[in-house]
C-alpha cells in the first residue's frame, strides 16, 4: 500500500506534536534518505563512509528539527547539514591519517576502482576520477548541478554562495573535467 | 626614425621587410594530412564520452535492501543517544582532541591562578630583630645596670656619630631625672 505523501509543512507539524513525533520523523527519513545519501555518497565515495555520515546527519536533524523555523525549505536545510557533515568527515579523515587534503581525494579516486558498490564502466570511472580532482567546494557544486540536477538558486540556498559565484565555479569545473577526460 | 614614421603613419603600410614576408608560411604539414583530417575528426566525435548518458546512469550502488533498513538503523541510533546520560555526552565532547587540549590549558591556568592568589606571603624579619616581649622574657634588661647602658650608648656613639647628640641628650635626661634604666624594661 503506497504511503501517504505528506508535505514538509505537514510533516513538521506532526513532528512538533509529541504523540506523532517519531512517526513523522520516520516519514521524513523515508522521504529524504535517498537524496541525502546520494549527495553524501558522491562526496565521501565509499558506501560505508556514506552510511556513517547519513546516520549522523539524520541524528543531527532529529536533534535540531525542533529549532527549524522554516525560513528555508526542509530539504535545503538537510542538504546543508549533509554537506557540512561530509566536509567535516573528509577533514577528520585527513587529520586521522595526517595526509594533505588533495591526497584524500587521490585516495578516494584509487578506492573507486576497487569499490564493490561501484559498477560504472571505464567512462564513468574516468568522469568520477576527474570530479575527484576538483577542489572540494567546486566538486560539490558540480555534483549538485550535474548529477542532482539542482537549480543554481537551490544550490545557492544550500551552500550560501551567490548564484554568480556558483555559475563561475561550475563553468571552471566543467572545463577542468573536459580537459581531464579529453587529455588522453 | 623609420619606425617612428611607420608608427605615426597608416598602420596598413607595413615596413618593406615585413611586407616582403607577408603571406609566406614557414610551417608545413605531413604529406596527405588534410585528406585524413576529416576522418580523424569524425572518429574523435564518435568516441567522445557521452556525458548525457553518463549523467543519467548511477554508477554507485548500495547493499541489497539498504534503504529499507536505514530508517530502523537511524531510529536505533537515536534511541541509544537518548539513553546516554548527559554527563557522558559532555565527557565525550570534552575528550575530543580539540576540546581536551583547550580544557587542559584552562584547567592548568585555573590551578596556577588559584595557587598564585592563595599563596602564603611570609615577610621575613631582619635576623637581628628582637621583639620587646623577647627582650623582657630574656631577662637581659634586668641584668643590665646603668653603667652597661652608658657603655652601650658610648659604643653607639663610636659607631654612629650622627646619633651622638641624641644619645648625649638621653644620657643627660636620665641623669637629670634620676631614672633607673631598669625601669625602662617595664615600659618597653
Amino acid at each position: 500500500m503506497p504511503m501517504t505523501e505528506y508535505t514538509d509543512s505537514e510533516l513538521l507539524q506532526q513532528f512538533r506534536d509529541e504523540t506523532t513525533r517519531h512517526y513523522a520523523f520516520n516519514l521524513i527519513v523515508r522521504k529524504y534518505q535517498q537524496r541525502i545519501y546520494w549527495h553524501i555518497r558522491r562526496i565521501v565515495i565509499s558506501h560505508d563512509d556514506a552510511n556513517d555520515v547519513v546516520q549522523n546527519v539524520f541524528i543531527k536533524v532529529w536533534k535540531a528539527l525542533d529549532g527549524f523555523r522554516e525560513d528555508s525549505q526542509l530539504y535545503t536545510w538537510m542538504y546543508r547539514i549533509a554537506t557540512n557533515e561530509s566536509i567535516t568527515f573528509l577533514n577528520q579523515k585527513k587529520r586521522r591519517f595526517a595526509i594533505p587534503f588533495s591526497d584524500v581525494e587521490h585516495e578516494l579516486s584509487n578506492s573507486l576502482s576497487n569499490d564493490v558498490y561501484f559498477s560504472g564502466d571505464k567512462i564513468q570511472l574516468k568522469l568520477q576520477q576527474a570530479v575527484l580532482k576538483l577542489p572540494t567546494q567546486q566538486r560539490i557544486v558540480f555534483n549538485m548541478k550535474y548529477f542532482d540536477g539542482m537549480k543554481y538558486e537551490e544550490i545557492s540556498a544550500v551552500l550560501g554562495v551567490t548564484v554568480g559565484a556558483l555559475k563561475a565555479s561550475y563553468h571552471h569545473a566543467v572545463k577542468k573535467i573536459e580537459k581531464y577526460i579529453l587529455g588522453d | 626614425m623609420k619606425s617612428e614614421s611607420f608608427l605615426q603613419g597608416d598602420p596598413e603600410n607595413l615596413p618593406p621587410k615585413l611586407e616582403q614576408m607577408k603571406g609566406h608560411n614557414p610551417f608545413s604539414a605531413p604529406e596527405g594530412y588534410f585528406d585524413q583530417l576529416q576522418d580523424s575528426i569524425q572518429s574523435a566525435i564518435v568516441n567522445l564520452p557521452d556525458f548525457e548518458s553518463v549523467s543519467k546512469t548511477q554508477p554507485f550502488e548500495t547493499p541489497e535492501g539498504y534503504f529499507e533498513k536505514l530508517p530502523l538503523a537511524i531510529r536505533k541510533r537515536i534511541e541509544a543517544e537518548e539513553q546516554t546520560p548527559a554527563w557522558k555526552e559532555w565527557l565525550q565532547i570534552l575528550l575530543r582532541p580539540g576540546f581536551s587540549v583547550a580544557f587542559a590549558s584552562v584547567a592548568l591556568l585555573c590551578i596556577l591562578g588559584v595557587k598564585y592568589f592563595t599563596r602564603e606571603i611570609v615577610v621575613q624579619s631582619p635576623q637581628n630583630f628582637i621583639s620587646s616581649t623577647d627582650l623582657s622574657n630574656s631577662g637581659l634588661l634586668s641584668d643590665m645596670d646603668d653603667t652597661m647602658l652608658y657603655e652601650a650608648l658610648d659604643g653607639e656613639n663610636s659607631t654612629a656619630e650622627n646619633t651622638s647628640e641624641d644619645n648625649s641628650a638621653i644620657e643627660q635626661y636620665l641623669i637629670d631625672n634620676d631614672i633607673d634604666p631598669t625601669q625602662l624594661e617595664s615600659h618597653l
